[in-house]
């Protein structure tokens, strides 16, 4: 990415390029403000599902198919006997669990390889293609990977211990005294006290994940003329500050093959997280290249933000935020502030 | 409740194992019934994560025997698990005698299942 200048003529802009000179990591989100006196947060985060979100799709039905059989089914139900591509199709699958005789038991899940293993997903996803060409489907495949997380309990020993004296618990003591529903109640109670525990001392886990997708679209949803669209590709992480701070990082590229047009988004957030007060800065932004001559972009939006415990259930809330963009003719820049109160915090550091 | 019948040796112990084949816990608890008794006696409990062996001996047990368990899946939520229950007998396992217990887990990550062997 070549060096490019923000221009703002707001006074304080110094200020807001030295956070952004200091806070070189990447954030989980951003303000895109863009002249928006009420800027709302940009996710950035990876996707669950990067096939779907390369789509943009948010399918009410996935198919998680158990066996290598189920998969095969799937996918042959994708494409119907004339070569057409069924429009709406969203599958989502963790390989290992599909392989013959594979087996990660938590030893193995507690170590580096079968933990990226076992986290490994898979996805795939068909959507009708916008606009009048009702006819032609985007098809998007996507694999996501978890490299670490220290926040992930089953990783640890002493956690699967506990967790396994507390399901013991829930178990009948004869066989037909404790319904099988009583008995599922008993182990989601005991399990969710666990989990909720171990996510307030671990808020800020140190994580790392990637994921990367790749789309086509087949005109007239025969697959065989399909052509590839582009691909996008993202990585997530987060370094934990003693109990009291967390930095989150963010890249996203795209490339879009159609349009031969590639955008950097990047952002970088530093949490602070106490009982009765939060507070964040974040630097976001993006990198629009390839475009035609004249046509790329770059944008940066700076903000922070303070929420303060005021009593047992009332938070006030507070943002500022600022914009940054490149331009031929340097434009005024927005500052606003936000006040706002709320039954709960807008940022738990606990989840 | 549907039961399964596996075949055994009435002079020889059952031998049972508990086996988690994937990233979960499994808490177990089996009671054994002799043949035309009325009550069921505990013979193991214990968890895949609690550093004790999880296979264990129990009987003779003659046909007509019946073997209870209840199992209880511990991980991550929406997580399938694979639990293999094997009965054996002089380090074999006996015909129809591994129980695959398969499934996802739900929101809070735990599953219960619950089952019985008939012995002849």
């Amino acid at each position: 990415m070549s060096p490019r200048t923000l221009r703002s003529k707001h006074p304080l802009a110094p200020c807001f390029a030295g956070v952004a000179l200091l806070l070189a990591l990447a954030p989980l989100q951003g303000f895109a403000s863009d002249g928006d006196p009420n800027p709302e947060p940009v996710d950035f985060a990876v996707p669950d599902a990067p096939a779907f979100t390369f789509l943009s799709a948010t399918p009410t039905q996935v198919a998680q198919p158990g066996t290598a059989r189920d998969l095969a089914v799937q996918l042959v139900n994708a494409v119907g006997s004339d070569g057409k591509v069924q429009q709406g199709f969203a599958l989502e699958v963790r390989p290992w669990y599909l392989v013959p005789g594979l087996s990660i038991p938590l030893s193995s899940y507690q170590k580096p390889g079968g933990f990226i293993l076992a986290n490994l997903q898979l996805s795939v996803g068909t959507a009708q293609t916008s606009g009048d060409d009702t006819s032609s489907t985007n098809i998007a495949m996507g694999v996501r990977a978890t490299l670490f997380d220290d926040g992930d309990p089953m990783r640890n020993a002493k956690y699967a211990e506990e967790l396994g004296t507390r399901l013991l618990e829930c178990a009948p003591d004869m066989p037909g005294s404790m319904s099988k529903e009583d008995s599922l109640a008993c182990a989601s109670r005991k399990a969710d006290a666990q989990r909720e525990a171990w996510r307030t001392a671990h808020w800020n886990a140190t994580r790392l994940s990637v994921a990367l997708a790749s789309g086509w679209r087949s005109p007239g949803s025969i697959l065989k003329d399909s052509q590839w669209t582009g691909l996008s590709a993202w990585a997530t992480g987060g370094f934990g500050l003693g109990t009291w701070g967390q930095v989150l990082g963010q890249l996203r590229y795209d490339h879009q093959d159609l349009a031969n047009s590639d955008a950097l988004s990047f952002g970088t957030r530093f949490n602070v997280g106490s009982k009765n007060v939060n507070g964040f800065v974040e630097v976001s932004g993006a990198n629009t290249f390839g475009l035609p001559e004249g046509s790329d972009s770059l944008s940066a939006h700076a903000g922070f933000g303070v929420e303060f415990r005021v009593t047992e259930k009332v938070w006030l809330s507070t943002g500022l935020g600022q914009g940054f963009t490149e331009a031929a003719d340097p434009i005024a820049v927005t500052a606003n502030l936000r006040w706002a109160l709320a039954d709960k915090a807008s940022f738990d550091p606990s989840k | 409740m549907p039961t399964r019948q596996v075949t055994l040796n009435p002079s020889k112990p059952l031998e049972v194992n508990v086996i988690s084949h994937s990233p979960h816990v499994a808490a177990y608890r089996i009671w054994t019934r002799p043949a035309g008794g009325s009550g069921w006696t505990k013979v193991a409990e214990g968890s895949t994560a609690d550093n004790v062996p999880d296979f264990f001996s129990t009987g003779p047990l003659t046909s007509g025997a019946k073997l209870h368990y209840w199992v209880g899946v511990g991980g991550n939520p929406a997580t399938n698990y694979r639990i293999i229950v094997t009965l054996g007998q002089g380090g074999q396992i006996l015909p129809d005698g591994t129980l695959v217990m398969q499934g996802t887990t739900n929101a809070s990550g735990v599953d219960v299942l619950e089952d019985e062997v008939s012995f002849t």
